[in-house]
């Protein structure tokens, strides 16, 4: 049975949360300490370098073995860990809400918040800044930042609240919170990017900002191969526009080539600008997303 | 190509309300979709789709179009015709008695269904068939349906006969016919002298075993008992035996057991003895036990007297010699007429007249009709009453069946009067007796199975009845005045006609198997001139009684089927097939695409 809106967040949704971490495939500057690494060369453990000493530097980072052997003063420079900053934007356009014939999965919106919140649960174990916003046409709720496991129960309460959406503007969205982040970070984008107007100058809003992209991209099984046939006439849920078809065979066929044209573009967009790309079917299973699919495409560890 | 009804083609209209019925659009099911970008992109990338878009299923469209032209087409009835001429067709069909081969007749029927069904507008087919003689099953006729259902109701006969008089029946037919000519004759081997016929053979080579004859007539020195002879025939390609059963009136009597060599063809003769034919109808069967590829000459049939007496009218004044001789013999009943009590109606109630020493008035040797007669003294050959030198009796002919078990030394004659031998090329006459050199005994046949005996001598004018041999000439006489009409009228080869005589009817059917030695139950019956196609036993009613006929093949050339052959190996499955008409293969042809139609329909490939 599909989780509902009543028990999205249950006892057990928590328990497998404990199981995943974040991994991140970059480092960042942050006027945190966090258990992600930075460019900066900093105090902690880590070991990063060598240099020569020169007047100025702290005595006490000077490597004395290496003295030892070739008379030489050198500095043992170390890693320091900075904490993240993880925006996480959740499409919750009427593209989200719809499901198909086969009501045993869930609609994509529910499954993109189930979602959201183990990215903000592993974000928050890793004492990064953690933010979350809802968008359809427009920006359209903000949960405020959010640091430390404590604060994952007002995560929680944030994705509760299911905002009814309208159509999707990714454009409008993306670069509208491109502009509203003073600090740059990784945007995790969960969205089925349905919008007419295409998807390339919401993304490259977030890309040309310098923020580290993951996009989630969801899709319902009905949306990738339609079960339905014969004469249709077919209304957007967004628009309401709509379009008589024939659902012949040889125009479903048509119509999965489309889908996977439109995955297979979006997919190679993303490795081209260096941003990470996740597919998610609704109908598969939440564990084998977070451990099987986000782990392959670099998203968690 | 023709089109028997082209007519049809205007049914070809009904495409457009098919094609408006594709066009029109029914109430479309309202749908919601999450975006309709990829809808958009997908009829965007295919234009051709906003024409054929207008079209329902089209690939439903085109298959039923294509059910519809089919079944125009078949409607249409087309024909294969090389040329618009007349052609007019004669199928000679072999139905002889070996056509009963197992499948042989049936591939026959197939091959004349065939050509059938290949007739053409300007055709016409007629179909004689051959069983005996000639016979027209279907004059000229274009009419296909009614050409196949009298072909589908025939079948083989018993008859033998030569092709001959069927090929010169139909060159007749199809000489009175103007245009294109075509002789077909179809049968188990090609016929001969029919260069200009187009052969078709069916059959193939099979072994076969057969009794050939089956004869019998009075053993001479007991007329009541019969002396059978049947032949045997091996008609196979190895050596074969033979069990040969006789029986009587259903119950057999004899069995007999032979090894017949390839080819070979052998004789048997055994005696049925008076005892046995003291009752019962007389019907006699030899009977191959063994079966083989023909039924028809497994057995063959006789019908022997029994039971019955030759009726002699005597007529003349008292004689005891003669008299006592007729009664000497049992198989003879006389009675005696006065000869002022003489009609000329009254012979026909009797098998054999006896004039003794007397003559009717006016009874001339030209007016003598066809009942079995006996003269003795005055006969129509000695009505000038020249005298000759009596001298003593001698026979002519030893072999003669008159002269039988007879001794006829020292016979003396008295008197004698000199025949004159009658000129008529029509009559057939043996003298059997001379003395001193002219004839005295002349036994002559003439047409309508006629016999007539003459003795030139009265009874008492010789010492001829004082021997022992007098007796036994009497019966020889009678015998065999009698004989060949009741052998004539008692056997029948199948394929003859049988002539009715005024007042007889013939049964059509052959008794049955089971009724031989039973009672016989009604059956129709024809008082004019009836064919016998089937071997058996058959009844002949009259008005003074009934007798029975008994009808057999009696063709070794029937029995011999080493010498058929079949023009090709096409089985008769697939030469049905081929015989179908070419409607019907479209008819077929459409009935298929309509399976396909619905299956896909139902499985929404044509949507």
């Amino acid at each position: 049975m599909p989780p509902d809106e009543a028990n999205i967040f249950d006892d057990d949704f928590l328990v497998r949360l404990e199981h995943v971490r974040l991994q991140m495939s970059k480092r960042f500057a942050g006027t945190l300490r966090a258990e992600r690494r930075s460019r900066r060369m900093g105090s902690s453990l880590e070991f990063a370098d060598f240099r020569n000493y020169v007047p100025g530097d702290d005595p006490r980072r000077i490597d004395w073995n290496i003295y030892g052997r070739i008379e030489r003063l050198m500095m043992k420079l170390y890693e320091e860990e900075e904490e993240l900053d993880v925006g996480v934007l959740i499409d919750c356009s009427a593209s989200m809400h719809w499901r198909g014939s086969d009501a045993s999965h869930s609609p994509k919106f529910l499954l993109a918040r189930q979602l959201a919140a183990a990215l903000a649960y592993f974000a928050l174990h890793g004492l990064d800044h953690v933010a979350l916003w809802f968008f359809d046409s427009t920006l359209r709720a903000e949960s405020g930042h959010y640091r430390g496991i404590p604060a994952f129960h007002d995560v929680l309460r944030f994705l509760r609240a299911d905002p009814s959406g309208r159509e999707t503007d990714l454009s409008s969205s993306l670069e509208r919170f491109g502009r509203g982040r003073r600090r740059r970070g990784l945007a995790i984008v969960l969205s089925d990017c349905l919008d007419p107007s295409g998807y390339e100058r919401g993304l490259s809003a977030l890309v040309g900002r310098h923020f580290v992209v993951h996009l989630v991209h969801l899709m319902d099984p009905g949306e990738c191969d339609p079960s339905q046939s014969g004469d249709l006439l077919l209304r957007d849920c967004e628009s309401a526009q709509e379009l008589a078809v024939t659902a012949s065979p040889t125009l479903r066929r048509l119509y999965r080539e489309e889908v996977d044209r439109f995955r297979g573009g979006l997919k190679s967009w993303c490795a081209r600008h260096n941003a990470g790309y996740s597919f998610v079917s609704a109908d598969a299973a939440f564990d084998e997303i977070i451990l099987r699919d986000f782990r392959r495409d670099g998203l968690v560890r | 190509m023709n089109f028997l009804f082209p007519a049809a083609f205007f049914l070809g209209s009904l495409a457009l309300p098919i094609l408006v019925l594709y066009l029109r659009r029914p109430s479309r099911r309202m749908l919601e979709f999450s975006s309709l970008l990829f809808w958009q992109r997908v009829l965007e990338r295919e234009p051709h789709r906003k024409f054929l878009g207008r079209l329902r299923n089209p690939l439903s469209l085109i298959l039923q179009l294509m059910i519809l032209l089919l079944l125009l087409l078949a409607l249409a009835r087309p024909q294969e015709s090389s040329s618009h001429s007349h052609r007019s067709t004669v199928v000679v069909l072999d139905m002889r008695a070996r056509m009963q081969a197992p499948g042989v007749f049936q591939e026959a029927l197939l091959a004349a269904q065939d050509v059938v069904s290949r007739l053409g507008p300007h055709d016409e087919v007629a179909i004689l068939g051959m069983e005996g003689a000639p016979r027209i099953i279907s004059s000229f006729s274009s009419d296909g349906k009614e050409l196949r259902r009298k072909l589908s109701s025939l079948e083989p006969s018993d008859a033998g006969g030569n092709l001959d008089e069927a090929l010169v029946l139909a060159r007749r037919l199809l000489d009175a016919k103007p245009g294109e000519k075509r002789l077909i004759v179809i049968g188990d081997r090609k016929a001969p002298a029919s260069d200009d016929a187009e052969q078709i053979t069916v059959g193939k080579p099979t072994d076969n075993l057969a009794v050939l004859t089956l004869a019998q007539r009075p053993l001479p020195a007991s007329p009541q008992s019969a002396e059978l002879m049947v032949r045997l025939g091996n008609f196979s390609r190895n050596a074969s035996n033979a069990e040969l059963e006789l029986s009587l009136d259903g119950k057999p009597f004899d069995l007999q057991r032979f090894a017949l060599s390839p080819g070979e063809q052998r004789d048997l003769s055994t005696v049925i003895p008076k005892e046995m034919l003291a009752s019962g109808n007389g019907f006699l069967v030899a009977r191959l036990t063994s079966e083989d590829a023909l039924k028809f000459d497994n057995s063959a049939r006789a019908v022997l007297p029994t039971g019955q007496q030759l009726r002699v009218l005597l007529v003349g004044e008292d004689d005891p010699f003669l008299e006592n001789a007729l009664k000497a013999d049992p198989s003879i009943a006389v009675e005696i007429l006065r000869p002022e009590s003489w009609r000329s109606t009254l012979g026909a109630g009797f098998d054999v007249v006896a004039f003794d020493n007397w003559l009717p008035a006016g009874l001339a040797f030209e007016r003598l009709g066809s009942e079995p007669s006996l003269f003795f003294g005055r006969t129509p050959f000695n009505l000038a009453g020249e005298q000759i030198a009596p001298d003593f009796l001698e026979p002519s002919e030893s072999n003669s069946p008159l002269l039988w078990n007879v001794e006829l030394g020292d016979i003396r004659l008295t008197k004698a009067e000199k025949f004159t031998v009658p000129a008529d090329g029509r009559w057939r006459t043996s003298i059997p007796m001379r003395s001193a050199g002219e004839p005295m005994v002349m036994a002559l046949e003439g047409p309508g199975n006629a016999r007539v005996v003459a003795i030139g001598f009265a009874v008492a004018d010789s010492n001829f009845p004082l021997r022992v041999g007098f007796p036994l000439f009497v019966s020889n006489v009678i015998h065999w005045l009698a004989e060949r009409r009741a052998r004539s009228e008692a056997m029948l080869k199948a394929g003859g006609t049988f002539f009715p005589k005024d007042g007889e009817e013939i049964r059509k059917d052959p008794l049955a198997q089971e009724q031989v030695a039973g009672e016989t139950e009604p059956a129709p019956s024809s008082q004019t001139p009836f064919t016998v196609r089937k071997n058996g036993f058959y009844e002949v009613r009259g008005s003074t009684g009934s007798h029975w006929l008994a009808v057999n093949t009696s063709d070794a050339a029937e029995s011999d089927l080493r010498g058929a052959e079949r023009q090709s190996e096409v089985l008769p499955f697939t030469r049905s097939w081929a015989a179908l008409q070419p409607w019907r293969w479209l008819a077929l042809a459409a009935l298929i695409l309509l399976m396909i139609e619905w299956c896909l329909h139902h499985r929404r490939v044509t949507e």
